[in-house]
């Protein structure tokens, strides 16, 4: 059985579902169905922000994406873009009214670690096997 | 299948998803949606076929309640999986508008 995943695809929206379609099959291969949504949700949080921030919603640009299955379950996101102010982000607190910015709360509740380069263009997701449902 | 239904039930509008809330289907959906927004008092949202909803879908939901605020219209999201209702107490969902579990 393959323990990682790797794809290239274009920054879109239609390419994110297809690449977490993949992943969700892997999962259930590797039988992870417990993380599925956890993965999945911070998987597509990671893509979303590539397609929007760093690549500014251009489908020309190519985003690369690995989920990695091992003692932890590693998400790494990188894309062509040039990179947004990610320490500017994850200070931002969302009102409640607003329609955005719940991206980084959803990280924070469902991810051990997350780790951005310091152009803002690579990231690494670290969820910690065991850690979904506080059983044995 | 479509990817939403729309059906008026003892007056309200009740919408009911067949398809996750994601990036893909709020850029399709959302201005679709307003119009039913801005003419109805009363708006459900049947998540019976959603299994995700990912921030752009939280976002949906925040809006499409303050439209409704603006006339004192009230929204209600039912048949919510465990997984799914989780996150949106998590997000504090549940302080703004009626949700309702599976």
């Amino acid at each position: 059985m393959k323990h990682t995943l790797t794809r290239k695809f274009s920054s879109k929206f239609s390419d994110v579902d297809n690449y977490c379609d993949q992943v969700k099959d892997f999962l259930i291969n590797n039988s992870l169905e417990d993380y599925i949504f956890s993965v999945i949700l911070l998987l597509r949080e990671a893509l979303n922000n590539a397609v929007i921030h760093g690549c500014n919603n251009d489908g020309n640009k190519i985003i690369r994406s690995s989920i990695s299955l091992a003692k932890n379950i590693v998400i790494k996101v990188s894309d062509s873009g040039n990179g947004f102010n990610w320490k500017k982000k994850i200070r931002e607190v969302y009102q409640d009214k607003a329609i955005s910015g719940r991206g980084v709360i959803i990280f924070k509740l469902y991810a051990a670690e997350v780790k951005y380069n310091s152009k803002g263009n690579k990231l690494k997701i670290t969820i910690i096997k065991g850690d979904s449902d506080g059983e044995l | 299948m479509e990817n939403y239904e729309v059906e008026i039930v003892n007056g309200s509008i009740v919408i009911h998803f067949n398809r996750d809330l994601i990036a893909s289907f709020v850029e399709i959906i959302k201005p679709r949606i307003k119009d039913v927004c801005n003419n109805s008092n009363s708006v459900i949202l049947d998540f019976e076929n959603v299994e995700m909803v990912d921030s752009l879908g939280i976002g949906f939901l925040v809006a499409i309640n303050n439209t409704l605020l603006k006339h004192s219209g009230t929204l209600e999201v039912v048949n919510i999986s465990a997984d799914v209702l989780d996150l949106f107490k998590s997000m504090h969902l549940n302080h703004h508008f009626s949700l309702k579990g599976v």
